[in-house]
């Protein structure tokens, strides 16, 4: 089933931080606790599916009849920005304890190349058919938001042993170490190339 | 009276104290990607030399006029205008390069650097002092990309191959030791491994040269010490 | 005084993001108009390249173009056009012009025919990965060059894991361009 297809290859093969490299600024900067990460990934999926459906509906029902679609750039941001700012409002609002564990890491939600990568790629169309029907684009960009938690929670239990560990030599101490486990990770993703 | 930092020292900066790859770490994305090739590097770093110091130099012309409460969402859309922009150029003239550079040229507009340049200098600071300071960090990024390409080209490949920019055709290629290239370097695992290490060497030259200040500094002391006796 | 400036303030804000929106609007419709062309025209250069190259011309002059379109399967399957290549009355071959969906948008490419057989398979544009599509995508066309029309493709995913999304809409359209040259008469 092609659903499937777009999952599995979205999660696992085509995976938007280990193989695409997006969304690796969070990663390596909020995932050092698995609590935090947990958070985030979860605020990431909720303003990932609500972008791509707007982003599509903006994109099909306004900028295409238009003509206007070197437009979709601009406008792309302009929602994710709008859309992270109301969920920040709405979540001060109905669950206090939750905003305030999020903190700053809401806001960088806007800037993450995961968010607007997705809407990008679900308005693909093809000699003027739409790449992705709407189902299709649900499926997408939560499986790509999957894909991110999944990586991310993963790199979050590995960071709390990198921390503070008395093993690692002081110029590799940080970030350095960071990213020579996250090769490793990505060494251990292109196993799942021969799935699709 | 507050020290006025001189354009030097702005242009300087952006390069090596604040460099948004290896100090900042910010902007990370494009460094990932578009490094497993010397051109595509340098094609992408120069897009970002001319976005950041575009946008350094509209929102400093608009700096006074814009309302405190919505300049980030201001500053967002100047930035995403600049790279479309940059971007239809790039499909017009280099379309080779933007076909390589694909969605992550999209992406500029994300990068953390530029949106961060925007709010902590171009925001403050009068016309001629952004320009400089979005082309130091301009030229930061651009140097550090193409420092990481090199080393997964000539590791991963065994040669470095220069592309034409405009043409896209290769105009040079130096192969240097073709049977002892370790492919996985130009791959996706290697990117983050390649990066891991040249942070790490970074570290390692920067604690050796704070412990030679540190040592010159203690010299110093001691020299001034005993001339007081 | 205060309520004066506040009601104003938030009408300003709006208006103000709205003018910069508005702005920024007209310079991209104008740069589009700039440029949009010239996108067109180096697409356009790229394709006849991408004819002659396929056909192992030198040059289209002299050659008489034929383009048509392509109807049933073989549109279903993406070909936009189909063009046949006559000189001095010489078939010089046919080169079928095809926009498929891939992983990642939209994949253009131009696949040749000539004497019954491939005569090779150029990629025009995409947006595929590049460790995966895109490795199949470059390996295509030395498998194919000189392959008998009517003979099995030899794109196998075991030689190329991870790309199913990408090989299976070429795949399919190569198998029905491949069908409609086939009954072509005298090229």
């Amino acid at each position: 089933m092609k659903f499937i297809l777009i999952a599995l290859s979205a999660i696992l093969v085509n995976n938007i931080v280990l193989t695409r490299f997006l969304g690796i600024c969070p990663f390596l900067g909020v995932s050092k606790k698995t609590k935090n990460a947990l958070g985030m990934s979860g605020a990431l999926i909720f303003v990932l599916l609500l972008s791509s459906l707007v982003s599509y509906a903006f994109y099909f029902l306004v900028l295409v009849p238009l003509g206007l679609e070197f437009l979709k750039l601009v406008a792309f941001i302009l929602i994710i920005a709008s859309l992270v700012q109301f969920v920040e409002i709405a979540l001060k609002r109905f669950m206090p304890s939750l905003y305030k564990a999020l903190g700053i890491y809401l806001p960088l939600i806007t800037t993450n190349c995961v968010v607007l990568t997705v809407a990008l790629d679900v308005v693909a169309v093809t000699g003027g058919v739409a790449d992705y029907s709407f189902l299709e684009m649900i499926i997408y960009s939560l499986s790509n938001g999957i894909g991110f938690a999944l990586v991310f929670i993963v790199f979050s239990f590995t960071q709390e042993k990198l921390a503070n560990n008395k093993a690692i030599p002081t110029p590799f101490k940080g970030n350095a170490v960071a990213l020579l486990a996250a090769g490793l990770m990505a060494l251990a993703f292109v196993g799942f190339q021969g799935m699709i | 009276m507050k020290e006025k930092t001189s354009l030097k020292s702005i242009f300087l900066d952006g390069i090596i104290k604040n460099n948004p790859v290896f100090v900042l770490f910010l902007g990370m994305c494009p460094v990932l990607a578009t490094t497993s090739s010397f051109s595509s590097a340098l094609g992408m770093g120069i897009a970002v030399v001319v976005v950041l110091t575009m946008t350094n130099i509209i929102i400093s012309l608009i700096r006074k006029i814009v309302p405190n409460d919505i300049r980030i969402p201001i500053y967002i859309v100047v930035i995403a205008t600049v790279v479309t922009i940059v971007e239809m150029f790039m499909k017009a003239f280099m379309a080779d390069l933007a076909a390589t550079l694909g969605v992550y040229l999209s992406i500029i507009v994300v990068n953390c650097v530029i949106l961060g340049r925007a709010e902590a200098f171009a925001s403050q600071n009068n016309v001629g002092r952004s320009v400089i300071d979005g082309l130091g960090t301009g030229i930061g990024f651009l140097l550090a990309l193409v420092l990481i390409a090199l080393f997964r080209e000539i590791i991963g490949t065994g040669a470095i191959e220069f592309v034409g920019l405009f043409s896209g055709k290769v105009l040079f290629r130096l192969p240097l030791f073709e049977k002892y290239a370790i492919n996985i370097f130009v791959g996706n695992a290697g990117a983050f491994i390649m990066l891991g290490l040249l942070i790490a060497l970074i570290n390692m030259f920067t604690s050796v040269h704070e412990k030679r200040l540190l040592k010159l500094e203690a010299k110093k002391e001691e020299a001034t010490v005993k001339e007081a006796k | 005084m205060k309520k004066k400036n506040k009601i104003p303030q938030m009408l300003l804000l709006p208006l103000f993001l709205g003018a910069v929106c508005l702005i920024s609007s007209a310079a991209l419709i104008g740069v589009n108009a700039l440029t949009a062309p010239r996108i067109a025209a180096v697409e356009l250069e790229k394709q006849n390249k991408g004819y002659m190259e396929l056909l192992g011309l030198d040059s289209l002059m002299g050659v008489n173009k034929v383009e048509e379109v392509p109807t049933g399967a073989c549109a279903e399957a993406g070909a936009k056009a189909r063009v046949s290549f006559v000189k001095d009355g010489t078939n010089l071959g046919v080169v079928y012009d095809v926009t498929v969906g891939g992983y990642g948008g939209e994949i253009k490419f131009q696949v040749g025919f000539k004497d019954r057989k491939y005569t090779g398979f150029l990629v025009v544009s995409h947006t595929e990965t590049p460790t995966y599509g895109g490795v199949l995508l470059a390996g295509i066309n030395d498998q194919i060059k000189g392959l008998a029309a009517d003979d099995e493709l030899p794109i196998s995913l075991t030689d190329y894991a991870g790309a199913t999304i990408t090989r299976n809409p070429v795949v399919k359209a190569l198998k029905a361009c491949a069908a409609d040259y086939l009954t072509m008469e005298g090229v």
